[in-house]
C-alpha cells in the first residue's frame, strides 16, 4: 500500500463512481468510466501527481471520457433507473429528509434532468464544487454552469409541483 | 429590499455560504420577511441533503464483487440473453445503396453522353433540300439557340444553317 499514487487515488474512487452514476445512470457504465479514468491517471502519472486539486482533475477526466464515449456511440445512451436502497446510517435520521420515499422521489426527478444539468447539479449540490471548478471540470463557461444550474433547479421545482412531491408540510 | 427573483439568483450562493458577508446578512433579513423565499431555501436545503444522502449509497464495488458481476453478466449472455449486434450491417447497406446510386448515375451519364457525341464529334447526319442523306465533317459551328446551329464543313466554304433535332441529327433549315 506504500504506493503514493494508490494512496491518492483510493479516496477518489467512490466520489468518482457517484459522479459517473449521476452522468450515466448505469452501474456498469459508471464502473467502466471510473476504470478508464483511473487508467488515465496511471498513464499520466506525472501530471496527476503534480495536480494541486487531484479530485477536480479526475472529475474533469471522467467528464471528458464520458463525452467521448457518448460521441462514439452516436446514439443517445439508454438510461436505466438507478438502483435505490434505503440508507441505514443513523446519523442522518435527524436531517430534514425524513423518509426514503422522499429521497427516492427526488432522485427520480434528478434522473429526468438533462445530462449537463445533472452534471452541474451533482457537482454543485453533492460534491460542493464552486462554479469555477464545475466550469473547468466540464470544459464550459461559468455563465453556462450558472444557467444550467438555474434551469435544473427550475425543472426540479416544476416537476415537484407537477408530481405533487411535498417537502414541507 | 430585494425582489423574489433577485433572491432566487442569490439562492445558490446562499445555500453554499459563498455570499459576501454583508449580502448574507441581507439575505437572512429578507428570509425573515418573505415566506416564499424562506420556503424555497428550505426546499432546496432538503433537496441538496436528499441528493447527498442518495448518492452516498453508491459505492464502487470492490474487485471481488466486480469479478462476480462480470461472471454473472457472462452467464446471462451464455443463457441466451445476449444477441450479437450486427454493428456493420447498417454501414454495409448504406455503402451498397451509395454504390448502386453511383452506378446508376454513371450509366445514365454514359448513355446521355453517347447520344451527345453524335452531334459534338463533328460527324453528323444531315438532310439537305434534296433529302439525300450524307455525312460531313464540321469545320466550325456556332449554336444560336437550342434548335439552330451554323455549320461550316471542310468540303464546303458556305455556311449552312441547320436545324438540330434532339441530340441525334442536324437537319438543314433551307
Amino acid at each position: 500500500m506504500g504506493n503514493p499514487l494508490e494512496q491518492d487515488l483510493k479516496p477518489l474512487l467512490d466520489p468518482l463512481y457517484r459522479y459517473a452514476m449521476a452522468l450515466t445512470l448505469s452501474e456498469s457504465r459508471a464502473q467502466d468510466l471510473v476504470q478508464d479514468a483511473v487508467l488515465r491517471a496511471i498513464r499520466h502519472r506525472d501530471r496527476f501527481e503534480q495536480m494541486v486539486n487531484k479530485k477536480a482533475w479526475m472529475f474533469k477526466v471522467l467528464s471528458n471520457l464520458h463525452r467521448d464515449s457518448v460521441r462514439q456511440c452516436r446514439r443517445r445512451p439508454e438510461t436505466v433507473p438507478l438502483n435505490f436502497e434505503p440508507i441505514s446510517n443513523e446519523t442522518m435520521a435527524d436531517q430534514q429528509v425524513e423518509t426514503t420515499e422522499l429521497r427516492e422521489k427526488i432522485l427520480g426527478l434528478f434522473q429526468k434532468l438533462g445530462e449537463v444539468q445533472r452534471q452541474v447539479m451533482y457537482l454543485r449540490c453533492v460534491e460542493g464544487f464552486s462554479i469555477k471548478q464545475i466550469a473547468e471540470s466540464i470544459s464550459t463557461s461559468e455563465n453556462n454552469v450558472k444557467a444550467n444550474l438555474s434551469i435544473a433547479r427550475k425543472k426540479i421545482s416544476q416537476m415537484m409541483k407537477r408530481s405533487d412531491v411535498r417537502i414541507m408540510d | 429590499m430585494q425582489s423574489f427573483n433577485k433572491t432566487c439568483q442569490l439562492l445558490d450562493e446562499y445555500l453554499h455560504s459563498t455570499l459576501e458577508p454583508e449580502l448574507q446578512t441581507q439575505f437572512h433579513h429578507h428570509l425573515d420577511q418573505c415566506a416564499a423565499c424562506a420556503e424555497a431555501v428550505a426546499n432546496w436545503q432538503t433537496i441538496n441533503t436528499a441528493l447527498q444522502q442518495s448518492f452516498q449509497n453508491f459505492v464502487l464495488p470492490n474487485p471481488h464483487q466486480l469479478v462476480g458481476v462480470t461472471h454473472s453478466k457472462l452467464n446471462e449472455f451464455a443463457a441466451g440473453d445476449f444477441l450479437p449486434r450486427l454493428v456493420f450491417l447498417p454501414r454495409l447497406l448504406s455503402l451498397a445503396a451509395t454504390l448502386t446510386l453511383a452506378a446508376t448515375l454513371a450509366m445514365t451519364w454514359m448513355i446521355t453522353k453517347s447520344a451527345d457525341d453524335r452531334v459534338e464529334t463533328g460527324t453528323t447526319r444531315t438532310n439537305q433540300q434534296d433529302h439525300a442523306r450524307s455525312e460531313s465533317t464540321i469545320y466550325a459551328a456556332a449554336v444560336f439557340d437550342e434548335q439552330t446551329i451554323a455549320v461550316r464543313k471542310w468540303d464546303d466554304p458556305e455556311i449552312t444553317i441547320y436545324q438540330v433535332y434532339p441530340k441525334v441529327t442536324l437537319r438543314s433549315v433551307e
